[in-house]
C-alpha cells in the first residue's frame, strides 16, 4: 500500500499518467519527499526533481529566469547526460519537492519508451513532439487497418538481380529479408539505385551486403499515428510490420496517405466536378465536417491546413472555370495568385481571400472590364462558398491588384525600397505568394523578379527583421502566460498573432534572403536547413514550436467549429493540460530565442 | 476488561529487546534525526476500551520522507468495529485480513528502535501502544513522542492571541503551511500528512534546534 496522495498526484502528472497503477505503486515506493523552504537553494543531485508545491525560480546559466511550479521536472538534465549545468533554484515559496533516484529513473527509461520519450524531448526542449498514450488511443486507425497482408520476402544469401527481378515480378517497391523466419533486413528500389547500381556493384553482389540491417519495424497493434512519427523520426519511406515477432508486409508512405486522405480526395474531386454555381455554393458544410474530422483524427495540424489548402485551391479553380464559361475565353494569359496563408498552405477553417491577378498584359480598356468581371463572380463565389471575404481588400475584385507583371514587378520594388510601415505591412502578405491557377511561367518570371530584388537587400531586410521582432510571445518574464482580450470579451493567449505569425515572419525574413522559392513555412526551414542558412536544431525547434502552435490553434477551432462559435485564435491556457502547458512554453520560449538570434543577425547598424 | 485478573505474563523478549536497544540522543540536532511518523485508526479514544483497527506509518531521515519505508497495516480487532467505521472506513470483513496486535506491535518496536515516534496528537497513539504493550507482552517500554499538534500549538502561543478551534486538527495544519491535503482518518494517509508537517515545522525551527526542544515543545 502506498500513499494515496502521491499516487494521484503522479496519475495526473505526464509522463506517469502513461504507466500502469503497479508501476505508479512501485514508482512512489521510490520517492523521497523534501521541504523547501522560501529563500533555501534547491541543491543539484543526481536524482530527478519532480515539483509537488511551491514556486522555485531557475536561473541558468544564460540568465534565463524561469519558475517552477506544481508538475515541473528538474534534474533530467544531469541524469540523462551526465553534466550538470551550472544552474541555481531558489525556492520563492514554501513547497513540497519528490525525489526519484537515478536507479528508478533509468529503469523507467529502458522499460518505457514513452517516458524516455517524454524526458528526451523535455531536455531538447522538443516536447511537443512527445504524445501521451492517452491522446494516441483516441485516434482508432491502427497499423494493421493499413497494411496490406502481403509478405515478399528473399533470403539474404541471394543475388541483387534476383531480388530485383522479384520485386520487379510482384511489383513491390521493397523486399523483406528473412533468416529462419526472422526478420533480418530489407532493400528497397533506392537501395538497388544508391547501394548497388550508383556504386557499380555486380548484378552477383549478395542481398547481404547491401541490405539495411536490422531495419525499423512496427507491430500491427499500434496506431497508424506512431508509424508516421516513426517513419518521419527514421526518415523511411518503408515500415515492415509484425505480428508475434514476425513479418507480415509492409506499411509504405502511401498507405499512409492514402487512408489519410481518402476524404479529401474525394471532396476535392467532387469540387472539380461542379460546374455550376449552386453545387460550389453548397459545399460549406462538407468542408466544415471534414476540417473537424481532421481535427480530431490526430492527424498533424500542418496536413490538416494543407488538406483544406488544396480544398481552397480547388474552389478558387473551379469558380474560375465558371468564371470563364460565363464571360468566355481569356483576353490574355493570367495567373490567380494567393497569398498569405493561402500560399503558405496553412489555411484555417477561418481563413478569408487573400488573392489577385497577374496579367500578361495591362489592364486597360475591354482586358481590364474583363478580369474586373472575372475577380467579381470568383470572390463573391469564394465567399459563398465559405471563404470569407478580406477586410483589407485584399482580393482579385480590388482593381489595384489586379496587374500586369510590369505593374506587380513596380509595386514590389517600390516596397522593397521605400520600407514603412506600410510596405512592410504588406511584404507579410504579398511576399508570401503562390500561384492557384493560370499561367506558371507567368507567375515564375514575377517570382524570380521579387526574389532578385530582396536577396541581399540589406536595407530591406533589416526593416523585415525589425518588423519581425516587434510583437513577442505571451510569455512573461517569470515564464508565466500574457493574457489579451479580443473585441469579443474573451481572454487569453493569441495563437496566431503572438505565436505563428511570429515564426512565419521570421522564417520569411530568412526564406527571402536567402531567395528561397518555397513560401510553405516547413518547407522554407528544410530548404534553410539544407542551406546552412540554419542550423539543424534551429531549424528543429522552429518546426517544433510552430507545430505545437498550430496543432493547439486546430484544435481551438476545430472545437469552435464544433459548437457553432465564432472562429478565434485566442486560447484560455486554463484549458490546457500540463503537458501542453509545458509545450506552449516550450514553443514561445523557442520563439523569444530565435527573435533574438535574428535581431543579431539582420538589425545591426548599417 | 478483566484483564487485571490475568496472571502476570513473564516480560516479553521485544520489550526487553527495544529497552535495551533504542536510545536517542536528545541534543542531537533535530534536522539529523531519524523519525517514525506513526497514526493509528482506532474503534474510539479510549485505550482500555478501545481497539486499533489499523496503523500507518512512514520514516524521516536527513529530513527526507522515505516512501520507501511506508507501511499500512489493518489490525484484527477483537471485537466488533460498530459505529467507528463510519470515521475510519474499515469493516469487520476487512479487518479480518489484517495481522493479529501483537505481531503488530512487535513490528512497531523493531522499527522505533533508534527512532524518535511523531505522531499528531500523540497522546492518543502513546495510550493505545502503552496499553496494547501492558496487554499483549505484560508491560509497556516508557515511549516518549513528538507531537506535531502540541508543535504547532507551541508556535501560536509564542505569537499570542487565542486559538481557534478546529485549527489545530491535521488539515487546519496543513493548509497553513500550504501543504497538499492528505485523506484524513486513513492511517498511513495521516502518517503522511503528519510527516509533512513536521518537515515544514522543522524548517521554521532553523537549523540548530534539538530533539531536546521538540520533546520539551511537545509536553
Amino acid at each position: 500500500m502506498q500513499v494515496q496522495e502521491v499516487v494521484s498526484f503522479l496519475k495526473q502528472t505526464p509522463p506517469f499518467d502513461d504507466l500502469a497503477p503497479h508501476v505508479l505503486e512501485s514508482v512512489c515506493r521510490d520517492l523521497s519527499v523534501v521541504y523547501i523552504a522560501s529563500g533555501e537553494h534547491l541543491l543539484p543531485e543526481p536524482q530527478l526533481l519532480l515539483i509537488r508545491s511551491g514556486l522555485f525560480a531557475l536561473n541558468t546559466e544564460q540568465q534565463r529566469l524561469t519558475h517552477l511550479q506544481s508538475g515541473d521536472f528538474y534534474g533530467y538534465q544531469l541524469l540523462l547526460t551526465g553534466l550538470a549545468d551550472p544552474d541555481t533554484i531558489l525556492c520563492e515559496e514554501d513547497g513540497l519537492v519528490y525525489f526519484l533516484p537515478q536507479q528508478s529513473f533509468d529503469k523507467l527509461r529502458h522499460q518505457y519508451k514513452n517516458f524516455d520519450l517524454f524526458f528526451q524531448r523535455l531536455f531538447s526542449r522538443r516536447l511537443h513532439l512527445y504524445q501521451s498514450n492517452k491522446q494516441q488511443s483516441t485516434s482508432t486507425l491502427k497499423v494493421a487497418d493499413l497494411v496490406t497482408r502481403r509478405k515478399v520476402s528473399i533470403a539474404s544469401s541471394n543475388t541483387v538481380q534476383q531480388a530485383a527481378l522479384l520485386m520487379t515480378e510482384q511489383r513491390v517497391s521493397c523486399l523483406l529479408i528473412e533468416q529462419d523466419e526472422q526478420l533480418v533486413g530489407i532493400l528497397t528500389d533506392r537501395d538497388l539505385r544508391s547501394r548497388v547500381v550508383a556504386k557499380s556493384l555486380p548484378a552477383s553482389t549478395t542481398v547481404s551486403e547491401v541490405m539495411t540491417k536490422t531495419p525499423q519495424s512496427i507491430e500491427t497493434d499500434r496506431f497508424a499515428f506512431e508509424a508516421i512519427q516513426q517513419m518521419s523520426q527514421y526518415n523511411i519511406h518503408h515500415l515492415p510490420v509484425e505480428q508475434d515477432g514476425k513479418a507480415i508486409g509492409v506499411l509504405t508512405t502511401t498507405d499512409l496517405i492514402r487512408s489519410q486522405q481518402e476524404h479529401p480526395v474525394y471532396l476535392i474531386s467532387h469540387i472539380h466536378r461542379q460546374h455550376h454555381s449552386e453545387g460550389l455554393n453548397a459545399i460549406t458544410p462538407q468542408v466544415q465536417q471534414l476540417a473537424m474530422q481532421l481535427a480530431e483524427q490526430q492527424i498533424p495540424s500542418y496536413e490538416v491546413s494543407s488538406v483544406l489548402t488544396s480544398i481552397m485551391d480547388a474552389l478558387a479553380q473551379s469558380w474560375l472555370q465558371i468564371a470563364e464559361q460565363q464571360l468566355g475565353p481569356a483576353p490574355c494569359v493570367y495567373s490567380w495568385l494567393g497569398f498569405g496563408s493561402q500560399a503558405r498552405r496553412d489555411m484555417l477553417p477561418s481563413a478569408d481571400q487573400d488573392n489577385a491577378l497577374l496579367l500578361e498584359k495591362e489592364p486597360l480598356g475591354a482586358v481590364a472590364d474583363y478580369f474586373s468581371a472575372v475577380a467579381e463572380i470568383v470572390c463573391n463565389g469564394l465567399a459563398s462558398s465559405g471563404q470569407a471575404l478580406c477586410d483589407g481588400h485584399i482580393m482579385a475584385s480590388n482593381p489595384e491588384l489586379r496587374l500586369s507583371l510590369k505593374g506587380w514587378s513596380n509595386r514590389f520594388a517600390k516596397w522593397l525600397n521605400t520600407p514603412d510601415p506600410q510596405a512592410l505591412l504588406s511584404s507579410s502578405i504579398f511576399f508570401d505568394m503562390r500561384l492557384i491557377h493560370g499561367s506558371k511561367a507567368l507567375f515564375n518570371v514575377l517570382q524570380q523578379d521579387v526574389l532578385a530584388r530582396c536577396k541581399n537587400n540589406e536595407l530591406f531586410l533589416y526593416h523585415l527583421a525589425k518588423n519581425a521582432t516587434q510583437r513577442q510571445p505571451p510569455l512573461g518574464f517569470f515564464k508565466h502566460f500574457l493574457l489579451e482580450q479580443d473585441g469579443r470579451q474573451r481572454k487569453g493567449l493569441d495563437l496566431k498573432k503572438r505565436g505563428i505569425s511570429l515564426i512565419t515572419d521570421l522564417v520569411r525574413v530568412y526564406a527571402l534572403s536567402a531567395g528561397i522559392h518555397a513560401v510553405n513555412t516547413r518547407e522554407r526551414l528544410a530548404l534553410l536547413q539544407q542551406q546552412a542558412v540554419l542550423t539543424q536544431r534551429q531549424q528543429q525547434n522552429l518546426q517544433g514550436a510552430f507545430d505545437v502552435l498550430a496543432h493547439l490553434r486546430w484544435q481551438l477551432q476545430a472545437e469552435d467549429l464544433k459548437r457553432g462559435r465564432h472562429l478565434s485564435n485566442l486560447l484560455d491556457p486554463s484549458q490546457l493540460n500540463l503537458l501542453q502547458r509545458h509545450q506552449l512554453k516550450d514553443a514561445f520560449a523557442v520563439i523569444i530565442d530565435e527573435q533574438q538570434v535574428l535581431r543579431q543577425r539582420f538589425c545591426r547598424e548599417i | 476488561m478483566w484483564n487485571w485478573l490475568r496472571k502476570p505474563v513473564a516480560v516479553h523478549q521485544r520489550v526487553l529487546d527495544y529497552e535495551n536497544e533504542h536510545s536517542i540522543d536528545k541534543q542531537c540536532l533535530a534536522s539529523k534525526a531519524s523519525y517514525l511518523v506513526l497514526d493509528f485508526e482506532t474503534t474510539g479514544l479510549d485505550a482500555k476500551k478501545h481497539h486499533i483497527v489499523s496503523a500507518g506509518w512512514v520514516r524521516i531521515s536527513d529530513c527526507r520522507i522515505q516512501l520507501n519505508s511506508a507501511v499500512y497495516q489493518l489490525v484484527k480487532s477483537p471485537a466488533s468495529v460498530g459505529q467507528s467505521a463510519v470515521i475510519h472506513g474499515l469493516h469487520n470483513s476487512q479487518l479480518q485480513q489484517g495481522i493479529e496486535l501483537e505481531e503488530l506491535l512487535s513490528l512497531l518496536l523493531q522499527e522505533l528502535k533508534g527512532s524518535v515516534l511523531v505522531s499528531h496528537h500523540s497522546a492518543l497513539e502513546l495510550n493505545f501502544l502503552k496499553h496494547s504493550c501492558q496487554n499483549s507482552f505484560g508491560r509497556s517500554p516508557a515511549f516518549k513522542a513528538v507531537d506535531t499538534l502540541k508543535l504547532e500549538l507551541y508556535k501560536m502561543q509564542l505569537k499570542g492571541g487565542p486559538v481557534a478551534q478546529n485549527s489545530l486538527s491535521l488539515s487546519a495544519c496543513l493548509a497553513r503551511y500550504h501543504l497538499p491535503e492528505v485523506t484524513e482518518h486513513h492511517a498511513l494517509s495521516d502518517a503522511f500528512g503528519c510527516a509533512q508537517l513536521l518537515l515544514a515545522q522543522l524548517k521554521t525551527r532553523g537549523a540548530s534546534c534539538t530533539l531536546a526542544e521538540l520533546f520539551q515543545q511537545s509536553r
